[in-house]
């Protein structure tokens, strides 16, 4: 990982923000647009001059045809495509290596039929790294994506995709099998028998330092073992998948195409999102968007509250095992090689194609990471190793205070949600601002 | 639709009572009711098309193959893919009527063993801690196998004259014969994971994908399921329009649905040569372009029968 230089003055400054909202701007009627198997609505100014710059928002799975970034953005003179991906709101049907194909639809209707110059990846959350996976190939071909060190490779029919010019990413989190490395629970040992845990690795177990009413606080020798425990059940999961598909590849199983495969309490169980002392900082001093729009360079502590409902998450179905997905979806898009579920020296960042750290280093374009102060993933010193790991000569970060990953005030947080009122304001405001700064001489 | 309007004209007392395997709640109540409603090629009801007329009967060990994962055992008598029960895989099938008696018979008393498989679930996630959870109910060979998709002879027709709006825009009334083709494909698809196995939970299953019944033909207690065209369409007074599609295996089901339906406004009409999707059957036509204005001809009459009313 690359080191920045510890800043030790606090500088506040004022946003000037370049770009005015206005009601003529206000977007009325989005156009509904089908991009081959995704589809998208074009959110832009009802009015005014043909514009210059695209901003495409997608997610791999989730309904992203009206996230707060299409109205924000159009508001702020952007054309703005908002796409649902192929594989819309089943995450049990994900092919994540078919990604970017729908993200190219979105980026050639921008450049073709909006007209625009420009094109801007938006990646809030999950939309992070479909992203990054998409502009990493597009730079480079689908080289990025195969090698023997990958659990999938992608096909070549990734070959020749569009660039975009730029890349946000709003909360984008490292990638949704390490937050599945860092959120199955190590206890269970025996995938036969998931109900009997080994004690030693129950995180929800008080003797462990589980707190049902408030924040938990594990011990250091628990941590160490349980960080360790979570990327050998994750090496397990993928060993037995493996070997299940090469059944299913043989003619030797049920089906003959892909399997169901279920993993209970595979997700929720996130220390970091139950004991305040996980990563709940900045690695660095880094700049903090206040709600009163100034800007403070300081070691940032995330305001996430501790999240001990996650206990009873873990044992259902709907959340603990995600609602269930398949040999393939499982492989693609959930699982990662590792040896420590929290050291990233430790983890084969790019056994996976579905990996934030991994394809950013493969990106050169201008990035801005933004994470958010409240989300309730606790991601905001991921977002900065995100951003550390990055490429591109032109990169920024800033962490966004009170937000939700939604980009909303947070509402569950020590103080009243009035207390970051202008949250949605402020990153759009300053994500406008470094747009037009880059771009809009364009 | 079907079941908004019953809902929105009757309120939830209409999918609520003992005989429903899933009971609405009252939140359901104040719905607005629309004033016309076009069904455009609808089927029975999901519990029906993509259920109970679909499951291979041929499994017998569903309780081994959820509880434990083993693999589907099939009794050859009821194989539809056993060329010795009328399977050709390379055209339409031929089974005998006492093969599909006993396949019809064989796909409701296998729905019935999963429904009870399901309830008892579901009766255990209640009990649980997690009351309101769900879990994970994966039918092997629940998918691709409709044996009128392979045996032309089933479902074939209209039992009574009914209205065949032509390719030229004319209409004739006459007993309507489907011009589907059949699909012997669907063998290798029924043991897939992706085209062959319903991959359901204990609630979508319930609530969406199942129906009791005695036989999947003609014997379905259609009101057993909310997910119901059959049942819904009895429940609704507002003026309907079947357009049923003659390149595809819905024909008669239409005819059942205008048949029973309690509206004093109904129309029937039949789409010469159009798909599921409304669009030229090529692959059933006799020369290129038969079936050229299958679009433009159900939308036309569509929207005639919009303004003629309203």
């Amino acid at each position: 990982m690359k080191t920045k230089m510890f800043l030790a003055i606090v500088i506040v400054s004022s946003l000037v923000i370049a770009t005015r909202i206005s009601s003529s701007l206000a977007q009325g009627n989005p156009v509904f647009v089908q991009l081959g198997q995704a589809k998208g609505a074009v959110y832009k100014p009802d009015s005014g001059p043909q514009l210059q710059i695209g901003i495409l928002v997608m997610h791999r799975e989730s309904n992203y045809m009206n996230n707060i970034a299409c109205r924000e953005f159009s508001r702020r003179g952007f054309v703005v495509l908002c796409m649902n991906s192929r594989f819309e709101n089943n995450e049990a049907l994900v092919d994540w290596e078919l990604i970017p194909l729908d993200v190219a639809q979105g980026v050639n209707h921008l450049k073709n039929v909006q007209k625009v110059n420009t094109v801007i990846l938006y990646g809030n959350s999950g939309g992070g790294v479909t992203m990054s996976f998409y502009q990493a190939v597009a730079e480079n071909g689908p080289s990025v994506c195969q090698g023997a060190n990958k659990l999938v490779q992608c096909g070549n029919n990734l070959g020749g995709l569009p660039p975009a010019d730029g890349i946000i990413l709003s909360d984008g989190h490292p990638g949704n099998p390490i937050l599945r490395l860092r959120s199955v629970n190590p206890a269970v040992n025996n995938e036969k028998n998931p109900d009997r845990l080994n004690p030693r690795l129950d995180p929800f177990d008080p003797k462990n330092g589980f707190n049902p009413e408030g924040a938990s606080h594990y011990s250091d020798e628990f941590k160490a073992r349980y960080f360790k425990g979570q990327a050998e059940r994750m090496n397990r999961l993928i060993d037995d998948a493996l070997e299940l598909l090469q059944r299913v590849a043989a003619g030797k199983y049920i089906y003959t195409d892909d399997a169901p495969f279920n993993i209970p309490k595979f997700d929720g169980a996130r220390l970091l999102s139950l004991n305040p002392s996980i990563r709940h900082t900045t690695l660095f001093p880094e700049k903090l968007l206040k709600n009163d729009g100034s800007i403070a360079v300081q070691i940032v502590e995330s305001l996430a509250p501790s999240r001990p409902e996650l206990a009873e998450a873990n044992q259902t179905f709907s959340e603990g095992s995600r609602e269930g997905l398949t040999v393939r979806s499982f492989l693609s898009s959930n699982a990662i090689r590792a040896n420590n579920s929290m050291d990233e020296s430790q983890i084969d960042l790019c056994s996976t194609n579905n990996s934030t750290p991994c394809m950013l280093q493969q990106v050169s374009v201008p990035l801005l990471a933004a994470a958010n102060q409240a989300s309730f993933q606790n991601l905001i010193q991921e977002v900065e190793i995100n951003y550390l790991y990055a490429n591109s000569a032109d990169k920024d970060f800033i962490v966004v205070e009170g937000a939700t990953t939604g980009v909303t005030p947070c509402a569950n947080c020590a103080n009243p949600a009035t207390s970051y009122a202008n949250v949605t304001k402020n990153f759009f405001d300053y994500a406008a601002k470094w747009i037009n700064d880059r771009f809009s001489s364009n | 639709m079907s079941f908004y309007q019953a809902v929105a004209e009757n309120g939830p007392s209409y999918c609520q009572g003992s005989n429903k395997i899933i009971q609405c709640s009252n939140a359901l109540s104040g719905l607005p009711p629309a004033d016309g409603i076009i069904f455009r090629d609808a089927h029975p009801g999901n519990p029906v098309i993509a259920g109970v007329r679909n499951i291979n009967p041929a499994v017998v060990n569903d309780s081994a193959v959820i509880d434990h994962n083993r693999p589907p055992r099939i009794n050859p008598r009821l194989d539809p893919f056993d060329e010795k029960n009328g399977y050709n895989p390379s055209g339409p099938s031929k089974y005998s009527d006492q093969f599909k008696n006993a396949y019809f018979k064989g796909q409701a008393e296998r729905m019935n063993r999963l429904i009870d498989l399901a309830l008892e679930r579901l009766h255990e996630i209640e009990a649980s801690d997690n009351p309101e959870d769900d879990a994970p109910f994966i039918i092997p060979r629940g998918d691709s196998a409709k044996i009128f998709q392979l045996d032309l002879s089933i479902l074939h027709s209209t039992v009574n004259p009914q209205k065949l709006l032509k390719n030229d825009g004319t209409i004739s009334t006459q007993i309507v014969e489907s011009v589907r083709v059949a699909a012997p494909e669907i063998a290798e698809l029924n043991r897939t994971f992706n085209g062959g196995t319903l991959f359901l939970t204990v609630r979508s299953f319930l609530t969406a994908n199942a129906v009791r019944g005695t036989n999947s033909l003609d014997g379905i207690d259609h009101c057993s399921s909310n997910n119901s065209t059959v049942c819904a369409v009895q429940k609704i007074s507002v003026p309907v329009l079947f357009g049923a599609m003659q390149g595809h295996y819905f024909i008669r089901d239409n005819e059942i649905h205008y048949e029973l339906s309690a509206s004093a406004d109904k129309d029937l009409i039949v789409i010469e040569g159009a798909t599921h999707g409304i669009t030229p059957c090529t692959e059933c036509e006799q020369f290129p372009g038969q079936y050229s204005n299958t679009v433009k001809n159900f939308f036309d009459y569509v929207a005639a029968w919009v303004n003629d009313r309203f």
